[in-house]
């Protein structure tokens, strides 16, 4: 579709080979502790500048590389508003759960997000619950993410979707299995590397082509005036979205079990913090920056075959081609490194939270071995055969999935860590409450519901009643399991 | 010595109280600036983006490193 030559080729090569490199390096980290612990949670020894890198990777998935160039060539300078609230993301991210989970996380030895939420209520239905949910939401991405990524080097590479399918499967498999998720923190973090590059090399090249940003805010001027205000061409962004949007990016990123996982595996709460002031380093020059790509990309190549191509043209037009191989490797970078970690968080929910958890002893480590290296090879094998044929559906669970995981299990999680009066009734009734109000508003009205809203703002707020009321109807938990999470609890 | 999660509740609901701030300045101030002077322009970028997204984002970095660095505990507690 676009000129590749074999410089382009020769980069993509050499960025696949240096991500195996990293595996391979992570894996000398490892320092042979309980299997379960070191394959999903790194051995709780990841340090700061890994653990950030692999915060921010796991966060950009594909959809930041290609999704928001795209929606930034529609609808110019709105998408800044839109994008606006990862100026506060990562501090509410880190902020709201961070060191909270990973001192419980060493104190209850939680591997996974629902065994967090299984040992504070002590209940197997909960866990359960929450495992079968994640599994549910987290293959649909998978299996999205596959097709996002294949469709980008079908258009750069010209390599069949067949192909591009099997190879991301094959690719993300083989490293995740292989090295757990040490190798996909490590290689995560080397990805968010080259995504940075990636973004900064375009946008540099890009603003220079254009003649600089005056240059490109006329040129926008001259094709609609509408591109240059917050509300973006037909009302693109009224208040209510715009409002919506400051809620979803910082909370629903929040309440991501990928994240969550995050903090289970840090090396320490000082460590937590330190990774956060790096991320939020690394936000403000990569988010406004790919909005800056989108909108020069209107100037430069004002018409697209599709809006997705929105990045690859803009890069193809503006970067020298012997640099273009190196910065198209940041989109392959940001859906492997999102990837990778689904594919671990749905294992791990799989041979921890269904197997494991359910049987009168744990799992022997070879038992373990077994049933971790089956079940993630068995869900990116799953997920291989839907992306084969994507079904209709996909595109709903993508959007309902990013929203939908926050909206169910955000508030429960807070509530079940800081508030003591907060009981196993209380939980149930908040996560099914989370999770019905979202769906109801979302099968009834799309994404604008009451006030024109998006349904992820009111099921915050259901979500939270349905907790308080649960809790207060329900039983008090045992004093026993109250001291052990609050300390100065007394009954 | 301060139990854990009275600590970290605390740093949980200041970073929503931060967020509340940082919600107001860039949505009430992007509309509020464009309003006041839709055509004007910043160094090259539309005044409200200019003053409500970009002056935000950066006030925010060092509102992160201070929150990060200086306010959240190191969690030596019980």
């Amino acid at each position: 579709m676009y000129e590749t030559g074999p410089a382009v080729w020769g980069t993509f090569l050499a960025y696949l080979l240096a991500t195996f490199f990293f595996a391979w390096l992570a894996q000398r980290k490892a320092r042979g502790g309980a299997y379960m612990e070191e394959f999903f949670v790194g051995g709780r020894s990841i340090g700061p500048w890994v653990l950030g890198l692999t915060w921010i990777a796991t966060s950009a998935s594909g959809g930041s590389f290609i999704g928001v160039p795209a929606l930034a060539h529609t609808n110019g300078y709105s998408m800044l508003l839109w994008i606006a609230g990862y100026v506060i993301s990562v501090l509410v991210g880190f902020g709201l759960l961070g060191q909270r989970i990973a001192y419980v996380g060493r104190k209850t030895g939680a591997l996974t997000f629902p065994d967090l939420l299984r040992d504070r209520y002590d209940s197997p239905m909960i866990g359960g619950v929450s495992g079968v949910a994640l599994i549910i939401l987290y293959t649909g991405y998978i299996v999205a993410q596959y097709v996002a990524g294949a469709r980008v080097i079908e258009a750069v590479l010209g390599v069949p979707y067949l192909w591009g399918v099997l190879g991301f499967a094959v690719t993300v498999t083989l490293y995740t299995t292989y090295g757990g998720f040490r190798a996909v923190a490590w290689t995560d973090a080397f990805q968010a590397v080259v995504m940075l590059i990636g973004v900064l090399i375009t946008v540099t090249f890009a603003i220079s082509k254009a003649g600089g940003l005056e240059a490109i805010r006329a040129g926008l001027e001259q094709q609609d005036p509408a591109l240059l205000s917050p509300m973006g061409p037909s009302n693109f962004l009224p208040i209510a979205a715009a409002i919506s949007f400051f809620f979803i990016w910082p909370f629903a990123g929040a309440g991501q079990p990928s994240l969550m996982t995050r903090y289970l595996a840090a090396d320490n709460p000082a460590g937590l913090n330190r990774a956060l002031v790096l991320v939020a380093f690394y936000v403000i020059l990569t988010y406004p920056a790919i909005i800056l790509i989108g909108v020069t990309g209107r100037v430069l190549v004002p018409d697209l075959v599709a809006p997705d191509h929105a990045m690859p043209a803009t890069i193809m037009a503006a970067v020298p081609s012997w640099l273009a191989g190196l910065v198209l490797a940041g989109p392959m970078a940001a859906i492997m490194s999102t990837l990778s970690s689904f594919l671990l968080v749905s294992s791990s929910a799989i041979v921890r939270d269904m197997v494991e958890r359910n049987r009168k002893e744990s799992l022997t480590e070879k038992q373990a071995k077994r049933w971790t290296l089956g079940s993630t090879i068995g869900v990116a094998a799953v997920c291989l055969v839907f992306a084969l044929r994507p079904p209709d559906f996909l595109q709903y669970i993508v959007v309902f999935s990013g929203t939908g995981l926050a909206a169910t299990f955000l508030t429960p999680t807070c509530l079940s860590l800081y508030w003591p009066g907060m009981n196993k009734t209380g939980c149930m009734a908040g996560i099914l409450g989370g999770f019905t109000t979202f769906l109801a508003q979302y099968l009834a009205f799309g994404t604008r519901s009451f006030l024109d809203f998006d349904p992820f703002v009111w099921s915050l707020l259901f979500s939270l009643l349905f907790c308080i009321v649960g809790s207060l109807l329900g039983q008090r938990d045992d004093a026993e399991i109250l001291v052990r999470y609050f300390d100065d609890y007394k009954a | 010595m301060e139990p854990n999660y009275r600590r970290t509740r605390r740093e949980a609901l200041t970073a929503v109280g931060l967020w509340l701030l940082a919600g107001s300045w860039v949505v009430g101030g992007s509309y509020a600036v464009y309003d006041a002077d839709p055509a004007g322009v910043v160094m090259g970028v539309p005044a409200w983006a200019f003053w409500s997204i970009l002056t935000p984002w950066l006030v925010f970095l060092v509102v992160a490193a201070w929150y990060g660095l200086a306010f959240l505990g190191d969690g030596v507690e019980r």
